[in-house]
């Protein structure tokens, strides 16, 4: 099969997933009970979040006001990172254009990458790192591991920094490749497990805001 | 004793043939994720085709290109991903290895200038009956890529 044929075909697919998903909303066979069915876990009740403050990469504070309106997906790495960080954010950025292509009438949502690696992820070098994978993507980090551990405390997302001895410069950071939902209220909504898929990612997401938007 | 000519078509199909092949192993779609500002580390991907009837086992991987490469797995673990480094990459006979995103990788480490997408980069395998054969990695820009289609095409 073409390349250009299998895209066409997934691109029908999603196109026809998402129209059908349209009028069985509409004929009231969308609900709520349909969520469990995907493969992300959308939380019963959203969850407040509490009070965090950080920097994002223009150097402008970014705290838990800053989701409001607008959904955001939430994704936590480090910009020394070769293989899963590159990859995630590459898929926001598929993920990015897709909705942006596929919903004219919605605003993009905000792609955010939170750095476990603060000691070395400064405002600076993020603000080289996050713009190659997309001008409107948002970097954030922190001066201290109390102000990274604020948010991915909350957030339910592990991280584990690997020095082989005091001063290792080259360390890993072992972290979970989770993308977390923030709908438009600030509020924690949806978490979705790694490996990500950008198609199947946008036809869960565009299901779970038309359901979230009728509630 | 090789002529002037041998060695000089030898050259060309080592460094110019799209499918390169050493003994029995044929490597497919090698590239490299090109590595955004401020990233010292990088990956490469292939896939490892072992056409003989015996197991290959690459054991160290180098390059002008990078100080040091490793082979790694990244792994889910207690919901942390990690990579765990393997000591040697091991094609079954008849079998093939694939070097994908978020599976078995380089890592390619401290790039000793600054590499662009559409650059051809030399990595060369040793292999643990001692010899070693070099492969073409080409450099490419993976932010559009949706690597579950490419994966399956």
């Amino acid at each position: 099969m073409s390349k250009s044929l299998f895209i066409t075909l997934i691109l029908a697919v999603a196109i026809s997933v998402s129209l059908v998903g349209t009028v069985l909303y509409q004929q009231g066979r969308v609900s709520r009970a349909d969520l469990e069915n995907l493969s992300a876990t959308v939380f019963r009740t959203p969850r407040t979040i509490s009070p965090f403050e950080l920097t994002d990469h223009n150097g402008k504070v970014f705290n838990q006001e800053s989701f409001k309106g607008n959904w955001s997906f939430v994704f936590f790495g480090y910009t020394n990172c070769p293989d899963i960080c590159p990859n995630t954010l590459s898929v926001m950025n598929v993920m990015a254009n897709n909705l942006e292509k596929n919903h004219p009438d919605k605003i993009i949502p905000k792609f955010i990458m939170v750095s476990v690696d603060h000691q070395r992820d400064t405002v600076e070098v993020l603000s080289k790192y996050i713009p190659y994978f997309n001008n409107s993507f948002i970097g954030l980090t922190g001066n201290s591991s109390q102000q990274i551990d604020a948010i991915t405390k909350q957030f339910g997302i592990p991280y584990f920094i690997s020095k082989k001895s005091p001063d290792d410069e080259k360390y890993e950071v072992q972290h979970s490749g989770a993308i977390l939902l923030v709908n438009p209220q600030g509020n924690l909504h949806a978490l979705f497990s790694a490996p990500h898929d950008p198609v199947k990612l946008d036809n869960e997401f565009s299901l779970i805001r038309y359901i979230h938007e009728q509630e | 004793m090789l002529s002037i000519k041998t060695f000089f078509l030898t050259f060309i199909f080592l460094f110019i043939s799209p499918l390169l092949t050493a003994d029995d192993l044929a490597i497919e779609d090698a590239w490299i994720r090109e590595a955004p500002p401020v990233s010292r580390v990088q990956a490469a991907y292939a896939t490892l085709k072992n056409n003989d009837k015996n197991d290959i086992e690459v054991t160290s991987a180098a390059s002008p290109a990078f100080k040091k490469i490793e082979f790694h797995t990244t792994t889910l673990k207690n919901g942390l991903m990690s990579m765990q480094q393997q000591p040697t990459i091991h094609i079954a006979a008849k079998g093939e290895v694939k070097l994908e995103p978020e599976g078995m990788h380089m890592m390619l480490f401290d790039p000793t200038k600054p590499i662009r997408a559409g650059e051809k980069i030399n990595i060369n395998f040793t292999f643990s009956n001692g010899t070693s054969t070099t492969f073409l990695f080409t450099v490419k820009k993976a932010t559009t890529i949706n690597h579950h289609q490419h994966m399956h095409h």
